[in-house]
């Protein structure tokens, strides 16, 4: 036995198999549940589309909820009626007539009043986002003062930290009033409060955007058609505009889609009327506002429920489509 | 011709200049007018005390008390769990089907309406999660398939994910490649140049993510009107299976079904400034740690 062993029980233990199996198995366990986090983050969309889906499935697949949905109770032979309830009872009712009356003895589940309750105030919203966001985004990349520009972007932003329940609440209790006297509407909540308070969330979110691609716009031509002797707002619009136009219409997609699925300010604001009309002056009611009002209150596993799931799948599949196309605007489309 | 064209540039600088002042004076007066309208009724008992008669005098300690627990619990879920992600999408993944199903996945989170997470929280968690458990202990009445706040948690969770992820890739995405590449030189392994190399640097990332997924939590309403938000629970102890009141919920349930409006309005604003300041210090927070990192990358 000599007096100072050379090999050590530790570096015996380093340089052994058994360190190396160790270090391996808890690099195989480590890449596996960093590889199951993946997975989760994929299985939670697939679940979002498989759950929303599986409870409106019924709508079609159910005899007892496609009887409950057709439009025309023949009364002598109900049984039989029941038996043969198609799947055509179901969509005679969500597109062949045009009430939103879920709770009565003959429920009626129109999409048409909801679809044009959607539109318009997103239309309303989109329309003054946009319009307000470009002079903005103009205003930051060309006209305000230099010191000026960076606070009024920080500012801009500002606004998108504020809770949609707290701009619902001020469009209901506060603006209403004010927009009532302005515009002289007959109600107090309309689809253009609605409209207008929705904007107030997607103008931070345009203003960034916008202001990127004027920023990013080639600086040697702004500087060459300032050479030239050319204003402003002439390279505005006869040079930045015309270039950068798919990705402000992308943009413009992009808060839609942003729009479409807001619910709280529209459940507030919007006075809730499912009326099949085109009149901003009047009240509307979109898809996300009526999940948001009615599910609290429907027994799970009833035609209301089924349907209010439909209105999500619908809600899902318009979002997504909105964002992919404008995904691939926003990559497409380059500064020339 | 020279003097049309000075016109036109003057029209153009004083429209757009002016609806640059009309965003910054409508911004400015929504918060001041939250904040005047608001202090008019705060006070310590405001803060600290339960609501007492028809909700219109007393305090909102209860909501503050559901809120803080329902952005606890859904910051230990989805805090870690983005991060997960995060790291697999930048360090781990190489670029195959995989990697894009996962990317698209974050996208397609950030960008479903807030109102699908409670159709979701609903149908999955409430449901499906819940009644499976339900089975499993073999209990009559139901315990788990109840709406309470931790399925409301588990919910605001997935709606918060992409937030995280997209703050750590952030963090990431400055970690020096030589770093990583110094410690494959020493013989780690994947998982410890992640673990020695990539972490540390990843925590303020992670920071930056908790805060403002907080901030967003705390505002969102949609996702938990149906998951477990109540209109009205004196008593509330905490218990995760228990419904609760929250804040951006009681602003709304207030301002549209209150028996009279008039009367609840100094309640409801001084409510709001409680919400704006809980969402707005967190969100600032996030932002100047993001910027303080950045700075630190950048030097």
């Amino acid at each position: 036995m000599s007096e100072i062993p050379i090999v050590t029980e530790e570096t015996k233990s380093i340089s052994s198999d058994r360190m190396i199996k160790r270090r391996k198995i808890e690099e195989k366990i480590a890449i596996g549940a960093l590889f199951m986090g993946g997975a989760i983050a994929v299985g939670i969309v697939l679940a979002i589309f498989y759950f929303v889906i599986q409870e409106s499935y019924p709508l079609i697949s159910d005899t007892d909820l496609r009887n409950e949905m057709s439009l025309y109770h023949d009364t002598e032979n109900e049984e039989e009626f029941a038996r043969n309830a198609s799947v055509f009872q179901t969509l005679d009712n969500l597109l062949g007539q045009f009430m939103w009356q879920p709770v009565s003895d003959q429920p009626l589940f129109s999409l048409w009043p909801l679809a044009a309750g959607t539109l318009k105030i997103t239309l309303v919203a989109v329309a003054e986002g946009t319009v307000i966001s470009f002079l903005t985004a103009i205003a930051i990349a060309f006209y305000l003062p230099r010191n000026l520009r960076y606070t009024v972007k920080v500012i801009t932003e500002l606004l998108a930290g504020i809770p949609s329940v707290v701009l619902g609440f001020l469009g209901l209790i506060y603006f209403a009033t004010y927009m009532q006297t302005i515009t002289g509407t007959t109600f107090r909540l309309n689809a253009f409060l609605a409209g207008t308070m929705l904007s107030l969330t997607v103008i931070p979110i345009m203003t960034t955007l916008f202001e990127d691609i004027y920023s990013s716009y080639s600086k040697e031509q702004i500087h060459a058609a300032k050479c030239c002797g050319m204003f402003d707002y002439q390279i505005i619009t006869s040079l930045i505009i015309p270039a950068t136009y798919g990705k402000v219409f992308a943009a413009g997609l992009l808060g839609f889609g942003r729009c479409f699925g807001e619910t709280m300010i529209v459940l507030m604001c919007s006075g809730n009327a499912a009326i099949f009309s085109m009149d901003f002056a009047s009240g509307a009611r979109t898809f996300a506002a009526t999940i948001g009002a009615e599910m609290g209150e429907v027994i799970v596993g009833d035609t209301h429920y089924s349907v209010l799931f439909l209105l999500g799948l619908i809600l899902i599949f318009a979002t997504f489509t909105i964002n992919y196309f404008s995904q691939r605007l926003i990559r497409r489309w380059t500064y020339a | 011709m020279l003097d049309r064209r000075k016109t036109l540039e003057f029209i153009f600088k004083a429209v757009t200049n002016a609806t640059a002042l009309f965003v910054v004076a409508i911004i400015t007066f929504i918060i001041g007018l939250v904040v005047i309208k608001g202090s008019a009724h705060m006070s310590w008992e405001f803060l600290t005390a339960g609501p007492t008669g028809d909700m219109e005098h007393g305090g909102i300690w209860p909501m503050i008390k559901g809120t803080a627990m329902l952005v606890m619990m859904m910051s230990m879920f989805t805090v870690p769990l983005g991060a997960v992600i995060a790291i697999y999408l930048n360090e781990v993944s190489r670029r195959n089907w995989f990697y894009n199903a996962v990317m698209s996945s974050v996208r397609t989170l950030a960008a479903v309406p807030s109102i699908v997470y409670g159709l979701f929280g609903l149908a999955f968690f409430v449901n499906i999660v819940g009644g499976t458990l339900d089975w499993l202990i073999g209990y009559e009445d139901h315990v788990f398939k109840v709406r309470c706040l931790l399925w409301a948690a588990f919910t605001m969770g997935a709606l918060t994910l992409p937030t995280n992820v997209i703050s750590v890739t952030e963090a990431l995405k400055l970690v020096p490649e030589e770093q990583r590449h110094a410690g494959i030189c020493l013989g780690y392994t994947r998982w410890e140049v992640i673990k020695w190399v990539v972490l540390p640097q990843a925590i303020g990332g992670m920071l930056t993510g908790l805060v403002l997924s907080i901030s967003r939590g705390a505002g969102e309403v949609a996702p938990i009107l149906f998951v477990g938000v109540a209109y009205f629970v004196p008593n509330f102890t905490g218990d995760p299976l228990d419904q609760f009141m929250e804040l951006g919920y009681h602003i709304f349930v207030m301002a549209t079904q209150s028996p009279n409006v008039d009367r609840a309005a100094p309640i409801l604003y001084s409510t709001t400034l409680v919400l704006l300041t809980l969402t707005f210090t967190f969100n600032s927070i996030g932002q100047i740690l993001r910027w303080i990192h950045r700075r630190r990358i950048d030097r």
